[in-house]
């Protein structure tokens, strides 16, 4: 859980996206 | 973040936060963690962030970048 620990404050709220770039981590 | 599925031939993109969540969901935290944690470091309420949390993993098992356990 280092990531959680690490999550720095923003100033805007951008809302977690997965997007389909294309066609064939 | 890029997700490469070989298997369907897609390829796709997490935006800044999801990448945030996902790292942390492979980092071991819960669903519930990461939304209190979003909550706690951005304007957003927790009930919205838990929600935006849920709609991504759903989204991720839909499209079969993840298995539901």
């Amino acid at each position: 859980q280092e990531t959680l620990q690490s999550m720095e404050t923003e100033d805007v709220y951008e809302p977690p996206l997965l997007a389909e770039v294309g066609r064939y981590l | 973040m890029v997700l490469l599925d070989e298997r369907a031939g897609h390829y796709w993109q997490l935006n800044g936060t999801g990448t945030l969540v996902v790292t942390a969901l492979l980092d071991g935290a819960t669903p519930e963690q990461v939304a209190e944690r979003l909550a706690a470091t951005r304007p957003v309420t927790p009930e919205r962030a838990a929600a935006d949390v849920t709609a991504l993993i759903a989204h991720l098992v839909k499209e079969r970048l993840v298995t539901d356990s």
